[in-house]
């Protein structure tokens, strides 16, 4: 019984990410085992759900039906497991996906009081400032900044953060210190994924300003352009959140604070058309939690 | 006294004077402007600015591409010499015109007033720089700023003595979102100040830490 569960949750994977060796890999099983589980589920189902060609492995078109519904059936199975364990302990394992800063300063920090309550759970973090695709890397659920790119996943809003400029207080006393939009021209902005085009725009009393700043840094990941700040290479746009730390030690400073430098959401990001994990659900909520508190 | 405490002034001048009717319809028309989102979308800085060929109100043809192989440009979108907060702009802008000068820049006001109402506007303000003719709007709209004005201030403006289709020479009955382009001869933007509530404007001096760059750029 256990091995017909492992090989449905090995075809699952396998499906999404095209790979049986990675598929395998996620469930502790080598290359070897993962292909003849599956060839054994192929034979228990009685028909092929991959096309396996030298470069790759792709789903037929049994295969792509059966995928969405035995999706469904394993999260109908994961929610029943933790419905009748009636506690509300979480088991299994938790694929999280979000961008750097996130998960260094605002993730990992509260884990321990989450991790606390639910010993059973395995929690994996992606962290990437780039796009992440949901459904191949089989994230349960992601924390993204900024206007969602497609309408490819489900979102739930969290939280509005402000941004904001910020700069060490050596690079002011070297540079001077903006004191309205247009004194950006002579500064040097770091380039991040925060903010990745060379132009402000900011908004007071009823005018929108915009300035274009020339940058000497880029850098991919917004902890970096952060690390710039913080290392007097230039001004960087980021979230209220993401430098709260270096503001409340003086590392970093607030430039511009009167002018609003507009805001972003925080989406909770789910896969489109498939059920929400108990998990993802239960650390949504706490996130949550936390950071309206 | 600096624009912005000259403009205060107008603008309480204006809540005492005006009927609370006109005053709340001009304040609807400001939040319309603002739920609109036109000035988000207008072109902003790291952009392109819309090339032009017009005329000012003597019919002399300026064209920005000739201007700007000289230096970079300054342009001022207004609505007209009928508004008071558009004349305190200009004498401010006709204030710091040396100053934009100086550092290598030519400035051009641009308006959809016709050609008699912009030479009104220069001798009523004594500016020193042409007010060009954008009749219909056509630049404003290439920049994003000219939108239309609703029917309740229509009515209002009309009952004032401010018939812009008149003042315009056609009956789109369309404005332009005051502005401050700063142009590199590239042609690119490097700075914008638009406004959506009509009654705020950006000091001219805001404008000059950006050509002191551009200046020192082309320097090199």
């Amino acid at each position: 019984m256990n091995d017909r569960l492992t090989a449905l949750k090995l075809f699952v994977r396998a499906g999404r990410v095209g790979n049986f060796s990675i598929a395998g890999r996620e469930l502790g099983l080598s290359q070897p085992s993962a292909s003849r589980l599956i060839a054994a589920l192929e034979g228990d189902v009685g028909t092929a759900l991959f096309r396996r060609t030298t470069r790759a492995v792709t789903l037929t078109e049994a295969g792509a039906t059966y995928l969405m519904r035995i999706d469904a059936i394993l999260a109908a199975l994961d929610e029943a497991d933790h419905e009748a364990r009636g506690t509300g302990e979480l088991r299994g394992a938790l694929r999280i996906g979000t961008s750097s800063s996130f998960v260094l300063r605002e993730i990992i920090p509260r884990l321990p009081r989450f991790m606390i309550e639910h010993p059973a759970l395995r929690i994996e973090l992606l962290s990437n400032d780039r796009y992440q695709d949901l459904v191949t890397e089989g994230i349960d659920v992601a924390f993204r900044f900024g206007p969602l790119p497609d309408s490819s996943a489900t979102a739930r809003k969290l939280m509005d953060v402000q941004r904001v400029l910020t700069a060490a207080p050596s690079y002011l006393d070297a540079r001077g210190t903006p004191t309205m939009p247009s004194d950006l021209a002579h500064h040097s902005v770091i380039i991040g994924p925060a903010h990745l085009s060379p132009t402000f725009s900011f908004r007071k009393d009823g005018r929108i300003a915009s300035v274009r700043v020339d940058s000497h840094l880029t850098v991919t990941i917004t902890e970096g352009a952060i690390a710039g700040a913080v290392a007097g290479l230039g001004i960087a746009a980021s979230s209220l959140n993401s430098v709260r730390t270096e503001l409340e030690s003086g590392a970093l400073v607030r430039v511009l604070p009167d002018w609003d430098f507009g805001s972003m959401e925080i989406n909770a990001l789910f896969v489109n058309g498939k059920a929400i994990k108990p998990a993802a659900r239960a650390f949504t909520d706490f996130l949550l939690g936390e950071l309206r508190a | 006294m600096p624009l912005k405490d000259q403009l205060d002034a107008l603008r309480t001048e204006d809540y005492a004077n005006a009927p609370p009717d006109v005053t709340l319809a001009r304040q609807r028309a400001v939040d319309d402007l603002i739920a609109s989102g036109l000035a988000e979308r207008a072109v902003h800085a790291g952009r392109l600015a819309p090339a032009f060929r017009l005329r000012d109100g003597n019919g002399v043809v300026m064209s920005s591409h000739e201007w700007l192989a000289a230096g970079p440009m300054v342009l001022v979108f207004y609505r007209g010499h009928w508004c008071p907060y558009c004349n305190a702009d200009l004498r401010a802008i006709e204030s710091a015109a040396d100053d934009i000068r100086s550092l290598g820049a030519s400035v051009f006001a641009v308006s959809q007033q016709t050609p008699c109402e912009s030479r009104e506007t220069v001798r009523l303000n004594g500016l020193t720089f042409p007010s060009l003719v954008d009749r219909g709007g056509k630049l404003a709209y290439a920049f994003g700023l000219r939108w239309k004005v609703s029917a309740e201030l229509r009515a209002l403006q009309e009952a004032c003595g401010t018939d812009l289709s008149i003042l315009n020479g056609e009956p789109s009955w369309t404005l332009t979102m005051p502005a401050r382009y700063v142009v590199a001869p590239d042609g690119m933007v490097e700075y914008t100040d638009i406004s959506i509530d009509y009654t705020r404007r950006c000091d001219p001096a805001d404008l000059l830490p950006v050509l002191r760059h551009l200046s020192a750029r082309s320097n090199h």
